[in-house]
């Protein structure tokens, strides 16, 4: 039993190429307004471990459909059977120049394909196309058309209406913003033509959701390694004790703002890559394209990003120190000490919530140098110098800015199907109107503890910390409800 | 009755053999498959595995995730044997160092090893030299130069007494754990003995800042690697032990070895003397020390007699008192007391701590290897299934290629206005006869003389109707309705050139975009529509221009 072969085939610009794209996850696919962008069939094979599942093939749309119909019904005497009319069409017509795409997109068919016949419902039904369902039908192949909606207007019930007489299996399918869940509906619904493809779609199904939770654990590796590289930055650099600190100073600042940029922009290319949108186009400056700075403070806000979450961790520094003093009298405090640190850390905790790291400038010398002593100062002159330090970040609220981030980046490109084209540049900023919360009170203690536990052990909790975030984004996706499908 | 028991003994030899030759087989079955067991179980992760699987990872930080993935995966399925996750690490080392051209070699741990044995042969050399030298000293020297005999309590605290104080200091820091915390004096003990390593680096970061800074970065390099020990805390704390003892076992056989030459081949005279020590006290002490081995062996304890005979003071008169031998005492011999002192404080616990440390210097390579945040990606790599959707496929280049330059009209072309029309109509647009009469009419003032339908399936009407065209008089505008939405294939191409084909050549074609809403109204049609037949038909014909059938909603 071979597998399953589904070859796309329809009119020109019907987006033909934009499903296989999305289907095949690949964003090279060329897709463009032009006429006939698609000039051979192009095949994409769903593998495992190098074992095809199934194939899909792209081909040209049809051109000269009315002449192609015309010449089979003028042949039809010659078989008996329909599909070897369509052979001998395709035999006498082949390298001739007189119906390449015709004989492009028929040919797999013919191989034993089976017809996903795409059609834009967004554009008024029209009898043209019953040369093409005719054809279609002629190579007596089992069949289905996929409603792709390519604007706003809806004529889909035009369209089921004229699909009817040649499909039994009609099903919607918008190339620009299916999602997971309509994926896995399609290859369900595919097996329907043949009951014997249960086995290798079935598999490929659960192949696609195991990789969706592979990708969004990988994801949030790239993300904890960010995280923990972001918060442990930190640059020194020195500088000669008689030069002016002020330039030296916001050139250290601007690499460290930049370092953190570049970390965020490298952790959202790695989200990127593992989801396959290879080609997509982003900031020339090599940024993502957001439109939100990470250092702009303002936008915090409008991440979910909640200020108390500063002051708690500030409140709660405070309390231990209070509470140490209490202890360290004996108690005779009445507990004064643990309510005024509180007080002082949840304020200190909140003024600083926006607080992000300035260049410290280290005024002691090395040890020689520090003696003073003539001699050593002759001997070293490199010794007379400031150490400039800016880092590691100490902002309470700056961890979960960039894990708000990133998971609402990884939500975009994770919903992003890969037929779409436009240039990638993303509000990260939520909606007024949203609702959504991206991280319950549960994710968040858990979240907090392997922070903690990273000033510990970095190495050790590195794992924790992304089985942390991945837990978050799955909830955050409402992934569990996808595992539903099968 | 003697025939009886000599029968029952028989019988008794009989069955001891029988059960000797079980026992026998039973252990030859189990070398046997400990052997094949060994000779099959090459995962075993050594320091040196990880020595190299960290250059690899490092070697590694510029591959892509998916070309890491494809890679691992494919390592994974040549290799299913590999059952769990140590026998899939070695399994990738082997791969990997043989793509690297290392087939068979393993450099690293070639050095490790010759470490060990450089190490090993170097604590013999010492111990022998040390031994040797010290008890041929009496040799070298003249006799009114050379000490009469050798100090026993000198000889022993040289060769044994500073290893137990080191074997002490070992296991205060081994046997210190988190309880010591509680105990006053002792935390503060552990925690300086756990950092004491630690000053190396501190030391290094010292010596590091008073190198020019262009030789800094390489320094501080090697030392961020350092530093990095506290993934590999555990090996970096048995692997340079594992070293030390090796060092220690061959000193100590030196030690004792030579020792044992010396014993009976010279025969060195010990003697001892000391101010603190008399023969009593040393006699306690000796019993103390030799408590682990004088039920074995008796004579490794010197007698209290012995311990006389040998006292020796220059100065009779300020000789303990305690240390006059006894009539009729025998031969005093040292050496069997210094011999198992070496043996028993010396060799045995350095052998002990050898195989302890190597142990452990196994298992902490074996978790270093299986929990490095890089082993644990790697190996789901190697056991994630490799999904190919397509997605690197690439494409076909595309098909069309507009021309590169647009037709210039000789002329200004005319505006669509008055006059007698030629109407087409390409099937699909879903207007009647008399629509289309009035609308031509009511946009641009156009008589429409005549009115066919093209485009549908019998292509023969396309031809019908351009033959009407072409035996038409007095034709002042051609007008070719089509539906906006659709894409101008081939087959309006086609018909197009047909149609000038048919006309003059500077005879206007009007091509009429007609769309129409959900509600059946007719439209303006999209701008992208509206492009696309532009962009289409107006570079293929000079005389042909695209409108839309309404410039505004009806």
């Amino acid at each position: 039993m071979t597998n399953p072969v589904f070859v796309v085939v329809g009119a020109v610009n019907r987006g033909k190429s934009s499903i296989v794209s999305t289907l095949a996850e690949n964003d090279a696919v060329i897709i463009e307004k032009t006429l006939g962008t698609t000039k051979e069939a192009q095949t994409f094979a769903f593998r495992i471990d190098g074992q095809t599942l199934y194939t899909l093939i792209d081909t040209p749309g049809f051109e000269l459909a009315r002449q192609a119909l015309a010449w089979l019904q003028k042949h039809e005497h010659l078989h008996v059977d329909r599909a070897a009319v369509v052979r001998q069409f395709i035999r006498e017509h082949v390298g001739r120049g007189a119906f390449p795409q015709e004989c492009e997109l028929l040919q797999p068919i013919l191989d034993g394909g089976a017809i996903l016949y795409v059609v834009d419902s967004s554009v008024p039904f029209s009898p043209l196309h019953q040369a093409e369902m005719e054809i279609l039908q002629w190579t007596m192949q089992p069949r289905m058309a996929l409603l792709n909606q390519i604007h706003e207007d809806d004529y889909a019930a035009e369209w089921r209406q004229g699909l009817d007489q040649y499909f039994n299996i009609k099903l919607e399918f918008n190339a620009l913003k299916v999602d997971l869940r309509q994926r896995i509906k399609l290859l369900q619904t595919l097996i329907i033509l043949n009951a014997a493809w249960q086995k290798p779609l079935g598999q490929a199904m659960q192949a696609i959701l195991n990789e969706y939770r592979y990708r969004i654990e990988d994801s949030a590796t790239s993300i904890a390694h960010t995280l923990v590289a972001m918060l442990t930055l930190r640059l020194e650099c020195d500088v000669p004790a008689d030069d002016d600190l002020e330039p030296h100073k916001q050139a250290l600042k601007q690499r460290y703002d930049d370092q953190l940029r570049l970390l965020e922009a490298e952790c959202f290319r790695q989200i990127r890559e593992r989801y396959e949108h290879r080609h997509l186009h982003v900031d020339h400056t090599g940024f993502p394209a957001v439109q939100e700075d990470l250092l702009e403070t303002s936008h915090w806000q409008f991440l979910d990003v909640k200020q108390w979450w500063a002051v708690a961790g500030g409140a709660a520094a405070g309390a231990i120190i209070g509470g140490t003093i209490d202890a360290g009298v004996g108690a005779s405090s009445f507990l004064a000490g643990t309510v005024i640190g509180t007080g002082i850390g949840g304020i200190a905790g909140l003024v600083g919530s926006y607080k992000l790291p300035e260049v410290s400038v280290d005024v002691s010398l090395p040890l020689l140098g520090a003696l003073k002593l003539k001699p050593f100062r002759r001997a070293a002159p490199h010794h007379r110098i400031k150490k400039l330090t800016i880092g590691p970040m100490q902002n309470r609220l700056f961890p979960y800015v960039v894990l708000s981030r990133a998971v609402r980046y990884h939500h975009l490109i994770l919903t992003r199907p890969h037929a779409r084209r436009e240039q990638l540049s993303l509000s990260l900023v939520m909606n007024d109107n949203e609702e959504t919360e991206w991280m319950t009170r549960a994710h968040k203690s858990a979240f907090d503890t392997q922070l903690r536990n990273l000033t510990q052990t970095p190495d050790g909790s590195l794992t924790e910390l992304a089985a942390c975030i991945r837990d978050i984004i799955e909830a955050y996706e409402g992934f569990y409800s996808h595992l539903a499908l099968l | 009755m003697e025939h009886q028991s000599r029968d029952q003994e028989h019988g008794r030899i009989e069955e001891y053999k029988i059960i000797s030759l079980v026992f026998q087989a039973r252990a030859r079955l189990a070398l046997r498959s400990y052997m094949q067991h060994s000779l099959h179980q090459t995962s075993r992760l050594m320091p040196a595995d990880v020595i190299d699987l960290a250059y690899f990872f490092h070697r590694d930080r510029d591959v892509s995730h998916a070309e890491k993935h494809e890679r691992d995966r494919d390592i994974a399925l040549a290799n299913p044997n590999a059952s769990d996750d140590t026998a899939r690490l070695c399994t990738w080392l082997s791969v990997m160092r043989k793509r690297q051209g290392m087939d068979g070699q393993r450099p690293i741990r070639d050095l490790l090893q010759g470490l060990r044995v450089l190490l090993f042969g170097i604590g013999i050399a010492l111990g022998a030299f040390t031994v040797g030298g010290w008890l041929s000293l009496n040799k070298l020297l003249s006799p009114e130069a050379a000490p009469s005999g050798v100090n026993v309590i000198y000889f022993w605290s040289a060769t044994v007494g500073w290893q137990l104080l080191m074997l002490t200091v070992l296991g205060v820091r081994m046997g210190l754990g988190d309880w010591a915390n509680h105990i006053p004096g002792l935390g503060g003990l552990r925690r300086w003995l756990h950092h004491l390593p630690s000053c190396i680096l501190k030391i290094a970061g010292i010596i590091i800042h008073r190198f020019k800074p262009s030789q800094r970065q390489a320094l501080y390099t090697l030392q961020a690697w350092l530093t990095q020990s506290q993934r590999y805390q555990r090996l970096m704390l048995w692997y340079p032990l594992s070293l030390r003892q090796r060092f220690a076992v061959g000193l100590n056989l030196g030690l004792a070895g030579m020792f044992l030459f010396f014993s009976f081949a010279s025969q060195p005279d010990f003697r001892w003397q000391s101010e603190q020590f008399n023969c009593t006290s040393l006699e306690r002490a000796t019993r103390v020390i030799s408590w682990p081995w004088h039920w074995l062996a008796p004579q490794g304890r010197p007698s209290p007699n012995h311990i006389r005979i040998t006292y020796h003071h220059p100065d009779p008169i300020d000789a303990h008192s305690d240390c006059q031998p006894t009539a009729g005492a025998v031969a005093p011999k040292w050496w069997p007391f210094l011999f198992a002192s070496m043996l028993v404080y010396g060799l045995i616990p350095r052998v002990f701590l050898d195989v302890l440390s190597s142990w452990q210097v196994h298992r902490a390579a074996r978790h270093v290897a299986l929990h490095h945040p890089d082993s644990r990606e790697l190996l789901l790599r190697m056991q994630r299934p490799l999904v190919d959707t397509g997605a690197r496929v690439q494409p076909a280049p595309a098909g069309f290629t507009p021309p590169l330059a647009s037709l210039e009209p000789e002329r200004e072309a005319p505006t669509v206005s008055c006059g007698r029309g030629f109407v087409f109509k390409w099937a699909g647009v879903l207007l009647s006869d008399d629509e289309i009469h009035d609308l031509v009419r009511r946009q641009w003032g156009i008589d429409t003389v005549a009115l066919y339908e093209v485009g549908g399936l019998d292509v023969s009407r396309d031809e019908k109707a351009l033959f009407a065209l072409e035996t038409s008089r007095n034709i002042d505008q051609v007008l070719l309705l089509v539906e906006a939405w659709q894409p101008p294939v081939t087959d309006y191409r086609n018909f197009v050139t047909q149609l000038r084909q048919t006309l003059r050549d500077d005879q206007m074609i009007w091509v009429l975009l007609y769309h129409r809403d959900p509600d059946g109204d007719i439209v303006t049609p999209r701008e992208s529509d509206l492009d696309q037949w532009r962009t289409t038909l107006e570079h293929i014909d000079a005389w042909l221009r695209v409108k839309p059938m309404i410039e505004e909603s009806a």
